[in-house]
């Protein structure tokens, strides 16, 4: 197991956010969070990067528990993709992708470090725009420099927050194939939120639904999603069908003044 | 093979891009060196270099030349502290201007963001007015009142951040507040004041070089270069401190010990540097844009380019303080607005970019 979560509980002052959250990324699986909003997914993948300290539980990463301060070490291990960030200081994606090896950096980035990061870009096909500034970048090709960053770092585990949340369904559709892409090839476990439960189906050999800070269920797509169940996390009504090697969730809520297919 | 090529390429174009950073920075050394020159020539007592030479040949190397009493005076005890004080103080406030900016993820931020530019002000003002202090209105409590204000000032805006986990966004507008109360509290000194006692208070709050000695420098001079290899080895931190609170974090940046020791130092610099001179605010904010624009956000190399620059904007701003309008010397508060605004907002016209 590249990732197991014990009994984790994390509180925001006294509202619990994680209750006896456990379950397992196995390694080179593709692992997708759901749940509504504010059910504690982002959360979740904060505590594993380290960003959050957890309360009550471990967070075992290669079997070994997740130190209280993110240590370098770990951060080797785990690279991590936030949601997009907005306005920060402008920096090239060179430089961006290059903070990615900041674990093994003290002063002087190394030639390696180098060679790793114009790989990555090349891989992903960034090289046009390594000296570029991040801010002149469309939503899809952040996201892309934002995953280089995370695979620069040479990681077993790759997180994910929302991948897909700011982009056109091209871009999504491209971000997950390279996100699956990687994970095969280079045999990095991923942990994604998400909240297309059709994305999340086909992409993902697990899913993992939180619903308040609970784990509701963690099976793989096929056995985990149906309508009931789909109906108790969300509280919309959705009908599930088998089509293509994959499942379809539909939605059947009834639209008071639906516009875009006139009766 | 392709691949290989492509590979090669793109590496040296990013080494060519480094090594555009290493030349601003050796160009601004290079600047420093002759602005400091030519602003030891300049000035109310003409001079030549051949006499510039032969004084600090004697002061600085031991020689032996035969040279006028009054070159010595004027050279070694009023220009060269003024200069080395302006160096240090414009390096000094720009090195805060960076740090504060990137801790605070804010590009408005400066130096003067935790409000303590007025408490400065305020405790010059309180020993200039009211004659508080062990030397009542003596110079040096002027500007001991005037280090621990700011410092207090700062520390009260750090602590409230320790109290509690507060934004960055929340820090600044304490700081604003810290601002507000300071200058009111300055305004009263001022109402309160006599007509001589408001006109040295102004004159401080206008900040300049003229009261530069050796000793000040010194002291300056050891709490810049004392602080700047720390931040400096902060540089990754900062880095990944710009991408966001998040991502440091996921890096493993201990985010809450990386800015309370930034800020802390930080505002000691600013503490060390204004209460010599004053409140000299634009260079601060102004410089580490500047450079910024021109090698961009690795710290490894803003810190020590937004340094020098300062260093020279500060320094040509205080010569044109000192010749413009000669003998009437201007405060060098006025010139660093003067020169730094058509540079930067050229800047900004000329890069039509997103950010700026």
């Amino acid at each position: 197991m590249i990732l197991e979560l014990e009994n984790l509980g994390f509180n925001f002052g006294y509202k619990q956010i994680l209750k006896d959250v456990s379950f397992s990324v196995p390694e080179g699986a593709i692992v997708s969070l759901v749940g509504p909003n504010g059910s504690g997914k982002t959360t979740l993948l904060r505590c594993i990067v380290g960003a959050l300290r957890h309360g009550r539980g471990r967070i075992l990463v290669d079997g070994q528990p997740l130190a209280k301060a993110g240590f370098s070490d770990f951060a080797k291990r785990i690279g991590y993709v936030p949601q997009i960030e907005g306005n920060g200081f402008p920096v090239t994606v060179f430089d961006a992708v290059l903070l990615g090896r900041k674990p093994y950096i003290s002063w002087n980035p190394s030639q390696r470090d180098l060679e790793v990061v114009s790989e990555t870009l090349m891989l992903l096909g960034l090289d046009e725009f390594a000296l570029r500034e991040m801010n002149e970048l469309s939503g899809g090709e952040k996201q892309k420099v934002l995953i280089a960053r995370a695979i620069a770092n040479e990681p077993h585990l790759l997180v994910l927050d929302e991948p897909t949340s700011s982009l056109d369904l091209k871009h999504q559709v491209e971000t997950l194939d390279l996100v699956s892409s990687l994970s095969q090839d280079r045999h990095i476990s991923v942990i994604m939120a998400m909240h297309d439960l059709n994305l999340a189906t086909m992409y993902s050999d697990r899913l993992v639904m939180l619903k308040e800070g609970c784990v509701m269920g963690d099976a793989p797509p096929s056995e985990l999603l149906t309508a009931a169940i789909i109906r108790s996390l969300y509280g919309v009504d959705v009908s599930v069908s088998k089509g293509k090697g994959t499942l379809h969730v539909y939605l059947n809520h009834p639209c008071k003044a639906c516009k875009g297919y006139p009766r | 093979m392709d691949t290989v090529v492509a590979k090669a390429n793109l590496l040296s174009r990013y080494q060519q891009y480094t090594a555009r950073k290493y030349h601003f920075i050796l160009v601004l050394l290079a600047g420093l060196v002759v602005a400091a020159m030519v602003s030891l020539k300049l000035g109310a007592v003409p001079l030549d270099f051949q006499t510039i030479a032969k004084v600090l040949g004697n002061k600085l190397f031991g020689a032996d030349y035969a040279v006028d009493n009054i070159a010595v005076t004027v050279i070694w005890e009023l220009r060269l502290p003024r200069i080395c004080m302006g160096i240090v103080v414009g390096a000094g406030l720009a090195l805060a201007g960076v740090t504060m900016q990137v801790i605070l993820r804010n590009p408005l931020a400066s130096p003067y963001t935790l409000g303590m530019a007025s408490a400065a002000g305020f405790g010059a003002a309180l020993s200039l007015v009211a004659n508080v202090g062990f030397w009542g209105g003596h110079e040096l409590w002027t500007i001991t009142n005037a280090f621990l204000f700011s410092l207090l000032s700062s520390l009260l805006v750090i602590g409230l951040a320790r109290l509690r986990q507060v934004s960055a966004g929340t820090l600044i507008l304490a700081g604003i507040a810290m601002m507000f109360l300071f200058s009111a509290l300055t305004s009263l000194l001022q109402y309160i004041g006599s007509n001589e006692e408001i006109a040295a208070v102004v004159f401080w709050l206008m900040g300049n070089l003229s009261r530069s000695t050796w000793p000040k420098t010194a002291m300056a001079t050891a709490a810049v270069v004392g602080i700047m290899p720390v931040l400096l080895r902060y540089s990754w931190d900062y880095n990944a401190l710009a991408s966001g609170d998040e991502t440091a974090r996921s890096f493993g940046v201990n985010i809450g010990r990386v800015r309370f020791v930034s800020l802390a130092l930080a505002s000691l610099v600013v503490a060390a540097s204004i209460c010599f001179v004053g409140t000299i605010a634009f260079v601060g904010l102004v410089a580490p844009h500047i450079a910024r624009m021109i090698i961009g956000g690795d710290h490894r190399f803003l810190l020590p380019a937004a340094s020098l620059l300062g260093a020279v904007l500060l320094l040509i701003a205080d010569t044109a303080a000192r010749t413009v309008l000669s003998p009437v010397v201007l405060p060098v508060g006025i010139l660093t607005s003067f020169l730094g605004v058509p540079l930067f907002v050229y800047l900004i016209v000329k890069r039509r970019r997103d950010y700026w």
